[in-house]
């Protein structure tokens, strides 16, 4: 019976939209055609099919992190930073992908040291924990936690309640705080992978300025404005400088 | 006990980051003693420490007061999980020249493009009993034959400083010499005090020659020290007198005594008083010539005589952060204490740190020759082939004149890409430690390749889904107050069963009604009025009159005529029940549903 209303539930759904089949096969055919491309050595044409995909609108970590595969393979090293921090953000816990990304910086030639302190980095640290949905959701579970157990003190006022209902509060208002740290973050900070080779970094949005780094393939950087075909970027270490829209892309 | 642990944790954090900033460099000076008598040394330490990888030697002030000696240099650097420290002592021997209240001058040095100072030191220089310092050398005359030992003393002693050169390049080597002629025995050892040598870096050579020399047809034992000197500084430069005091037997008093006044109790006495002689040498000045300004390389650090340069390693391949060993050595004839560390090239892949010197001096024919080898710890940074330029060191050939240049041959490394990459990045590389060569292979398993989702905070039935709790809290709230005030408030409980009450009154009199039982039924509607009243005004009901209704009734403010309405009913209804008359059942269908009526205007009256 249940196996019935299914069936004729996705017939249904096949009338309606009969290229929905049809687009979510060809996806899968075109990312194991990827992959086989890749096995085959054939870099370029892997790194092809995999931006069809992504041309379809599709965002997922693993189409992300064999696509900087691939890249990295055609010793296009920007790129393939690129895609592995967008696989990252994706999904930031990804074993597979902090490997790859921490292999390849070792090949990015400009050496920065960050200047961030200890208590900034742990928060970085905590923030890079997740993505913004998981935050989203760990917070509301601490909200209903919270919630629920204040009912519960309502009937029962054992003191155990109370320390637990403490403890929860003390997480969800500290999880509110992170939540709200990343989701500003991730709208208002864009960052930027250098993809050209190298980038000559002015102090001012043409290149009559005064000329002060360069920087080279693969280099990370956080954009903080932007002007005509220019972006002002930031390094980890505090550097700041102008550089031309086509060498950077943004993550 | 909670507090304790918060504030442990809090303070570790603080000391961490305490750690991380920690890195200065610290630059100092020091000297074993501050007081000390004339030609006595005081050993001078001048301490660099800190995360620095190449430490010049210390700009010394000039000195005026005192003979410098350098005495070497020691050092100590360890690499422990990625972070350096390193320490440099240099050591100089200072000898004072005059008494009083001395200053050592502040030093200083360069380093990263900050110049840093040390303080200066003061130092008291007494007199003091001229005891010969112990690492002067003794003067051991030998013993010249007792036959040669006339009664003449005035030329018995005399001491002859002489120079090699009377012209010569700064820092070239001058050899002073230092000849004692003796005629006659001394008592005891002289006191021998060494020239002042102002302007001179000094080297001792020995070993001391003795030899007998015979002038004016005496035959003098002689003993000769040598010292190189090398001057510092161009001009004309005066080598002060060296002293030397003894005591030689004298004879004089002897001789003008009668010969035959053998008697005479002070003859004995007088025959072993001895004389002290002071002895000073001549003067002798030298001509310090500037070296040539013409055709001076750059990397020129005023070193004069001949070197030769290698350079080697200690292994041709290691690992990214593995330190190997490059020794440079500089051999050859100068002065080679004084030997600056030749420039090494700048080598943007390695980190470089000093690690130590080491000299080998012989003194061969009077002349300082040997070797000096710094040893450098090179740290590659990335993996690759890397090719070392070569070393050079420029100084200035005597024989020739003119500046030269010595050069290492140029050397290779091959560095591989390291397993231990992980000490040294920041720690959310971790995965590395097993030895990374290469990017992980792909992820072969499809995913389900959905468009990105847009995020849950911005889903309008995720924002919704946050109200529920809220009115969860709101409603289970109120129902612990309600189930609260059931427990403790009579008066709450009978306000809200009164309503139930009298709809209960209400449907008995209605079956009393069709029953027609008249008078059961106006007393079941009087009852369920005045219960109502009752519970609703929390006064018991059998105390409940028709005076007390009426009051109640207008202090809660009801009007008038809904009051009277009510006090009307009540009056019918005891009315009914003590007048023996039947009634008929339309009336009290009418009467019925005045109460109802009236019972609703109530409710809704007090509800609102």
């Amino acid at each position: 019976m249940l196996k019935n209303i299914s069936q004729i539930l996705a017939l249904v759904l096949l009338l309606i939209c009969p290229n929905l089949l049809y687009s979510q096969e060809n996806s899968t055919e075109l990312f194991q055609k990827g992959n086989r491309y890749y096995d085959s050595s054939n870099f370029k044409s892997a790194i092809q099919a995999y931006q069809q995909l992504l041309n379809r609108g599709i965002k997922d970590a693993t189409v992300y992190y064999n696509l900087g595969n691939a890249y990295f393979r055609d010793k296009q090293l920007g790129k393939a930073i690129l895609y592995y921090r967008k696989a990252q953000r994706l999904s930031p816990r990804d074993s597979d992908i902090a490997t790859n990304l921490s292999y390849s910086r070792l090949f990015v030639l400009d050496k920065i040291k960050s200047s961030s302190n200890f208590s900034s980095a742990f928060i970085d640290k905590t923030l890079n924990w997740g993505t913004v949905n998981e935050f989203t959701f760990l917070t509301f579970l601490f909200y209903l936690g919270s919630a629920s157990l204040g009912i519960v003190t309502f009937f029962k006022r054992e003191k155990i309640i109370k320390r637990g209902l403490a403890v929860f509060l003390a997480f969800f208002l500290v999880l509110i705080l992170f939540a709200t740290i990343k989701i500003s973050r991730d709208s208002q900070w864009q960052e930027a992978v250098v993809t050209s080779s190298a980038v000559e970094v002015y102090s001012g949005p043409a290149k009559e300025f005064t000329l002060q780094f360069t920087g080279h393939e693969g280099l990370e950087l956080k954009i903080e404005q932007e002007k005509d075909d220019w972006y002002l970027a930031a390094l980890p270490n505090g550097a700041k400088g102008w550089l031309p829209k086509a060498s950077v892309e943004k993550i | 006990m909670r507090h304790r642990v918060v504030f442990l944790f809090i303070a570790i954090i603080f000391l961490m980051v305490h750690i991380g900033v920690a890195q200065e460099i610290t630059f100092s000076a020091g000297v074993d003693r501050t007081q000390v008598d004339l030609h006595e040394q005081i050993v001078l330490t001048i301490q660099v420490s800190g995360n620095v990888q190449n430490i010049p030697q210390p700009q010394l002030p000039v000195l005026k007061n005192f003979n410098v000696y350098a005495s070497g240099r020691t050092q100590n650097f360890s690499f422990v999980n990625g972070q350096t420290s390193y320490t440099a002592s240099f050591n100089y021997v200072l000898i004072p020249t005059s008494t009083g209240q001395l200053t050592v001058e502040a030093a200083e040095i360069t380093l990263e493009g900050k110049t840093y100072r040390t303080n200066p030191i003061n130092i008291t220089v007494t007199q003091g009993a001229s005891v010969p310092p112990t690492n002067q050398p003794q003067i051991k005359p030998p013993t010249p034959s007792k036959t040669q030992a006339t009664a003449k003393t005035g030329e018995d002693l005399y001491l002859e400083a002489s120079v090699d050169k009377r012209k010569a390049y700064v820092n070239e080597q001058v050899t002073l010499s230092l000849k004692f002629y003796q005629a006659v025995n001394t008592l005891r050892n002289p006191d021998y005090t060494p020239p002042a040598l102002t302007g001179f870096w000094v080297e001792d050579l020995p070993p001391q020659k003795q030899f007998y020399d015979t002038r004016n047809q005496r035959k003098f034992a002689v003993t000769e020290i040598k010292m190189a000197l090398f001057p510092t500084s161009a001009g004309k430069k005066t080598i002060g007198p060296a002293t030397l005091k003894c005591l030689v037997e004298n004879y004089k008093s002897l001789l003008n005594k009668d010969p035959f006044d053998i008697f005479d109790p002070g003859l004995l006495s007088q025959m072993r008083q001895p004389e002290e002689k002071i002895l000073k040498s001549n003067p002798l000045e030298v001509e310090i010539l500037p070296l040539p300004e013409s055709n001076k390389p750059s990397n020129f650090s005023g070193t004069v005589g001949k070197f030769n340069l290698k350079a080697s390693l200690d292994k041709k391949q290691t690992e990214v952060n593995q330190p190997l060993t490059l020794r440079v050595t500089l051999s050859g004839a100068g002065n080679i204490k004084s030997l600056n560390e030749p420039g090494l090239p700048q080598l943007a892949d390695f980190r470089i740190y000093n690690s130590g010197t080491s000299e080998k001096i012989s003194k061969d024919n009077y002349l300082v020759q040997g070797s000096k080898t710094f040893e450098e710890i090179l740290l590659p940074q990335t993996a690759g082939k890397f090719k070392l330029p070569p070393i050079e060191f420029s100084y200035f050939d005597l024989s020739s004149r003119s500046y030269k240049t010595t050069k290492s041959n140029p050397l290779e490394i091959t560095v591989l890409p390291g397993a231990d990459l992980a000490s040294n990045l920041p720690s959310s590389v971790n995965e590395l430690s097993g030895g990374v060569k290469d990017i992980n292979y792909l992820k072969t398993k499809a995913p389900k390749l959905s468009r990105g989702e847009t995020n849950l905070y911005k889903k309008p039935w995720f924002i919704a889904l946050q109200l529920l709790p809220l009115l969860a809290l709101g409603f289970t709230w109120r129902y612990r107050n309600h189930l609260e005030k059931l427990q403790t408030d009579v008066s709450y409980v009978r306000n809200k069963r009164a309503a139930k009450l009298a709809q209960k009154r209400l449907e008995a009199s209605n079956r009393l009604l069709a029953e027609n039982n008249g008078k059961e039924f106006h007393a079941e509607i009087a009852k369920a009025i005045s219960g109502y009243l009752g519970d609703k005004l929390n006064l018991p009901p059998a105390s409940l009159s028709k005076e007390d209704i009426q009051r109640e009734l207008i202090l809660k403010k009801f009007d008038e005529q809904q009051i009277n309405q009510v006090i009307e009913i009540l009056n019918s209804c005891d009315f009914a029940r003590f007048a023996p008359t039947s009634y008929e059942r339309m009336e009290m269908e009418s009467f019925y549903q005045k109460a109802s009526q009236a019972l609703i205007a109530l409710e809704e009256k007090w509800s609102r």
